[in-house]
């Protein structure tokens, strides 16, 4: 699978939307990679976005779901800080005028949300990263299956021990096996196979 | 007055575009945005035909078109690999038919050609056609063809005389172009228009004072160069800078102004308005247009261009957001600022999308 933020794509299987920095964007790209090939995700939003967090995410997919665009999938990514529940998205998605059909819960902290919004249907998959706050606990852990460390699951931390070990965020994701990643980053990856496989 | 002149263009196998998908309407200020190879330059290059569709014939001595003195075509010629380059595939007729926004009434002073007995003296012209082959071109005013001659007389009643005006001028990103621009405004006729009517001060004060750090007063003319007086301090006295010093954003900011407030195009074209410029001088620049008494169509691929749009807002803007099928069949879309604006503060880069758009609704 490709996930692709300028080329030129005949088909648009599903737009990524992320509430969150470019590292999620970043890892998520090299982790696509390791999946289905036959199938393009594309990530319209800016390269800087005005806003993150859960509100500013539903708002962007809220402002493509008006417009006449035929894309009807979405991935949407976001930290675990800025989501205490399912029910703060389905809040979010009923404010912005959404109305949710359907719930599937397909791992913990990863929902496929089936909307309507005016005359459109949409599917939604609603991936939350981290444990506690964010995607560096994804990291910690990442680390822990590759290279057996113990990393602090911070930031601060996860960059320096990437800087140490003369590596790159993506390259530790691309060393991963499938598996490895599979236990690491349980949503977006069960997201990336579902959306592979899905008409 | 809304000074839009073209209000359609339709173009058939004209350089890279096989045929528009539908007729691309125009406004006062358009902006076309897409991918390389789109067909942006194409469709501003097919609009500055309209200054003058002929060749400069070499038999009859006719003036050199300011500023970069050659025909368009022969000047979009030169820029591609002559005529030939300028045809689809190299061989057949590019057709590019122009929709005026208003009738403009034109008297023939000079018999229309080739058949004399049948000419209006007057007619009432609303819409262009040229056709160009790899041999000859031809144009049409309202389905009857025309002579050189008439097409003055035509670009007459727009209110275009030989002398100093223009119906267009076309800035392409070419550095040549650049050298014919100094050039140009370098001329004496040309320089002491420029400073007749001030504008070698209103550049600075108008686009460039608010963007640069520099204290720069007026542009004038040293040593046959072109250049701007910088004040430093009262000890040190003004500094006479060249301009080719000041850094190519600014260059270009200049000569352009120059040129474009000197001949007065009713119709502006602009290939790439953001090269070399900081946001600041996009700004300026912009705030510029949007202010002017003509037409605007520019090409861009930067984000902070449409940005500025949405604060600059200039009346009748649109978005033209251009796409291609690999049958070289360009489409395209409009979007009004109020939709570029509702993009670009959901975080949605419109230029990513272009080809997710519904081009059948518009």
């Amino acid at each position: 699978m490709r996930v692709v933020e300028s080329e030129t794509t005949h088909s648009v299987h599903a737009y990524v939307i992320t509430g969150n920095g470019s590292r999620d964007l970043r890892v998520l790209k090299v982790s696509a990679e390791k999946y289905n090939h036959s199938k393009t995700l594309k990530v319209p939003q800016t390269p800087i976005k005005r806003e993150t967090g859960l509100t500013a995410l539903i708002r962007t997919i809220a402002t493509l779901a008006d417009k006449p665009i035929q894309v009807s999938k979405y991935l949407a990514i976001i930290d675990k800080e800025h989501v205490n529940s399912l029910q703060d998205v389905i809040d979010e998605l009923n404010r912005f005028g959404f109305k949710v059909t359907s719930v599937e819960e397909l791992v913990t902290w990863l929902w496929l949300l089936s909307v309507r919004r005016g005359p459109k249907n949409l599917n939604i998959y609603f991936a939350v990263l981290g444990t506690r706050k964010r995607i560096e606990e994804n990291l910690a852990k990442l680390i822990k299956l590759t290279y057996g460390e113990k990393v602090p699951e911070s930031k601060e931390a996860v960059n320096k021990w990437l800087k140490e070990h003369g590596l790159e965020d993506i390259d530790l994701v691309r060393k991963a096996s499938k598996n490895q990643l599979e236990k690491a980053f349980p949503t977006v990856i069960q997201a990336l196979k579902k959306l592979a496989s899905d008409n | 007055m809304n000074f839009v002149i073209v209000r359609e263009l339709d173009i058939t196998e004209f350089r890279g575009i096989r045929k528009l998908a539908k007729p691309l309407k125009l406004s006062k200020f358009n902006v076309l945005i897409g991918r390389n190879n789109v067909g942006k330059t194409a469709i501003l290059e097919a609009l500055y035909l309209l200054t003058m569709p002929y060749r400069q014939s070499s038999v009859v001595p006719s003036s050199p078109l300011p500023p970069y003195d050659s025909y368009p075509i022969e000047f979009i010629a030169k820029t591609h690999d002559g005529i030939p380059s300028l045809i689809y595939g190299y061989a057949g007729t590019a057709t590019l038919k122009y929709y005026l926004k208003e009738k403009i009434k034109t008297e023939f002073k000079t018999p229309r050609l080739p058949v004399v007995e049948t000419t209006p003296k007057e007619m009432e012209v609303d819409n262009i056609e040229i056709r160009i082959t790899t041999e000859d071109i031809k144009v049409l005013l309202n389905g009857k063809e025309v002579n050189k001659n008439n097409y003055e007389d035509f670009l007459n009643s727009l209110g275009i005389n030989s002398g100093r005006g223009i119906l267009s001028l076309y800035i392409p990103n070419n550095s040549d172009a650049y050298k014919a621009l100094d050039s140009f405004v370098l001329r004496d006729e040309v320089w002491s228009w420029i400073e007749k009517e001030g504008l070698h001060r209103k550049v600075i004060k108008e686009v460039l004072e608010p963007t640069i750090y520099d204290k720069l007063t007026e542009v004038i003319i040293k040593r046959d160069k072109l250049c701007a007086r910088k004040e430093v301090s009262e000890n040190i006295g003004p500094l006479y800078i060249n301009i080719d010093s000041l850094g190519e954003g600014i260059k270009r900011a200049i000569l352009i102004y120059l040129a474009v407030e000197h001949l007065k195009p009713k119709i502006l074209i602009w290939d790439d308005i953001e090269v070399a410029a900081h946001p600041s001088l996009i700004e300026h620049t912009l705030k510029w247009l949007a202010q002017s008494k003509r037409q605007i169509i520019v090409s861009t691929h930067s984000i902070d261009v449409l940005y500025i749009l949405t604060q600059v807002r200039p009346k009748d803007c649109k978005i033209i957001t251009l796409k291609k099928s690999p049958d070289d069949i360009v489409n395209y879309k409009i979007l009004a600022l109020d939709e570029l604006e509702d993009y670009l503060e959901s975080s949605i880069d419109v230029r990513k999308i272009i080809e997710d758009l519904n081009y059948e609704s518009g």
